[in-house]
């Protein structure tokens, strides 16, 4: 058995591959399909403090390589989330849980965390500050860094679990950003999240999302997750989950190569279900054909 | 632990245009034959044609033949376009089956209404009815070149050019003609809601079968949700079979 086993600062996976928050509901809906306890860990859909509609149809459209989404961070609230949806995940013992929480102010947050903070099942908390779909919060956070830091050292004087901080790549200097969010008590970074982009009705001859932007993920971002995870990961010196289009453990090996410590499947997980599964085992067998480790797999020049 | 779901490859028997720009494409694949019930919808992408799309598309079943599933589709877009090039033993992958599925009632009068391709799910529908009901099946097409051949088979097709209204117009009347107390419906919106309207107002119940885009179609991205009378509903697992009363 090749070793498998990252240590993302505090937190303990058993291997790198994780998924991403949006793209794997709360865990439980995938089980039909793949074991989840084989996984690193699983990010839940967004949490905030009330239940949220979500945003108008239509939510999503295709495109080239890719998709766009306005969900709006859909979710049923903090209250439902402790104690109807985490207690689903009691029987998963081996794989973590990141719960992602996406508040629409720094008290939102604070209150978020604190809630989280005393529930066992939760192993790690995700700060969400670049969701590009809400009008309040999500990626205006990301766009002010006296805010970051604000609210990532607000959050981080609550909890003692394990926190990550979500970046976007949408900011005119992502290093700056993980800076900011480093000396304000991230554990962990995790990046990227969607891309804001647009879509046009020609027939209607108006913009294709009520909101007018949605976000852009899978294979068509990969390059650019790519690249903020090599910037970052030279600049800051905390563990980092990469992502962005991750769909075949290549893509895997080379988020790793450029400095993720840990990869996580977004998108892809809606086209093949089973696919974060397949990746645990596909790494494994990557590491055992190619002699590498985990810690070997870094770019030589 | 019940058997995983897998992402299934299935092959293609055969294809042929049955109306203008209309389809049936019949791919093997057992073990989806041996679980689909009327109103479950699969998730297609087309591996061999890799260009054609990333997410995969959701087509209701129409039917099945033997070990294959069948699925009827009309050229619309990108995908669809390229299904037509599929041929006897290009591989198809397929996801499910999923959502929920029709009601099947017993010593009912039933009536089917499907407005243009909206008719493939009630097909499979009245396959599985047939035994135990009176169905009939209307079917309201646009104009005579998008009108299918139904042999044997006692579908009323209702041509709105000539005809000169649509399907749905005075369903109270067509409801009262037929003794319908069991009405299922899969069409254009404006369709459904009109027969929907006409069913709530004679007292009888209707289920209607709604599409959506999707991304995942087993509940996850929640990106196609559809507004109800009880908030958003998602049309892969909410539905894609609604009580009609529910929507309008």
């Amino acid at each position: 058995m090749v070793k498998t086993t990252v240590q993302l600062g505090p937190l303990t996976l058993q291997n790198p591959i994780v998924t991403a928050s949006g793209t794997f509901g709360y865990g439980v809906e995938f089980a039909d399909y793949l074991d989840i306890n084989k996984l690193g860990a699983i990010t839940l859909k967004s949490v905030t403090i009330n239940p949220r509609e979500g945003n108008a149809p239509p939510r999503i459209a295709e495109t080239p390589s890719g998709m766009m989404n306005s969900i709006g961070l859909a979710n049923h609230g903090i209250e439902v989330f402790v104690n109807s949806i985490l207690p689903k995940l009691e029987l998963f013992d081996r794989v973590k849980v990141i719960a992602n929480i996406a508040g629409h102010t720094l008290e939102e947050n604070v209150e978020l965390a604190k809630r989280l903070d005393i529930v066992d099942r939760v192993d790690a908390i995700e700060l969400n500050i670049s969701c590009p779909n809400v009008d309040a919060g999500g990626l205006a956070f990301c766009q002010d860094l006296p805010m970051v830091s604000r609210l990532t050292k607000a959050v981080r004087k609550v909890t003692l679990k394990p926190l990550i901080v979500k970046l976007s790549a949408s900011v005119p200097d992502i290093v700056a950003l993980a800076k900011t969010s480093v000396e304000s008590g991230a554990d962990i970074l995790s990046l990227i999240n969607t891309i804001p982009g647009m879509d046009v009705d020609i027939a209607k001859k108006s913009l294709f999302f009520k909101r007018g932007s949605a976000g852009l993920s899978g294979p068509a971002i990969r390059p650019i997750a790519l690249k903020a995870v090599y910037d970052v990961a030279r600049s800051v010196d905390i563990p980092i989950i990469g992502m962005g289009g991750v769909a075949t453990v290549e893509d895997v090996v080379k988020f790793l190569l450029v400095g993720a410590d840990a990869v996580s499947v977004g998108m892809m997980n809606f086209v093949r279900p089973t696919l974060s599964g397949e990746l645990v085992d596909q790494l494994s067998a990557y590491l055992v054909a190619s002699g590498e480790t985990l810690s070997t797999l870094k770019l030589t020049a | 632990m019940s058997q995983r779901k897998q992402v299934q490859v299935g092959t293609v028997v055969s294809q042929s245009e049955v109306a203008t720009n209309t389809y049936i494409l019949s791919i093997q694949e057992p073990q989806l034959v041996r679980q689909v019930k009327p109103g479950h919808f699969v998730n297609v992408s087309l591996p061999s044609r890799t260009n054609a799309n990333l997410l995969k598309r959701p087509f209701s079943i129409y039917g099945t033949d033997k070990e294959a599933i069948q699925i009827l589709y009309k050229v619309k877009g990108e995908v669809t376009t390229v299904m037509t090039s599929l041929k006897r033993g290009d591989e198809v992958e397929l996801l499910g089956p999923l959502g929920n599925t029709f009601t099947l009632p017993k010593k009912k009068k039933v009536l089917l209404v499907g407005g243009g391709i909206g008719v493939a799910p009630l097909m499979f529908l009245y396959d599985r009815l047939k035994m135990y009901n009176e169905v009939k099946i209307l079917h309201g097409v646009r104009t005579r070149q998008e009108a299918m051949v139904w042999a044997n088979l006692p579908v009323q097709t209702h041509v709105d050019e000539e005809v000169g209204r649509y399907v749905c117009a005075g369903f109270e009347k067509v409801i009262r003609q037929h003794q319908a107390n069991h009405v299922v419906t899969c069409g254009p919106i404006p369709m459904m809601k009109e027969i929907v309207e006409a069913c709530a107002r004679s007292g009888v119940p209707c289920e209607v079968s709604l599409e959506a885009r999707m991304a995942c179609g087993f509940g996850v991205c929640l990106g196609c949700v559809i507004e109800t009378r009880s908030g958003y509903k998602k049309v892969c697992s909410d539905g894609p079979v609604f009580d009609g009363a529910l929507l309008w």
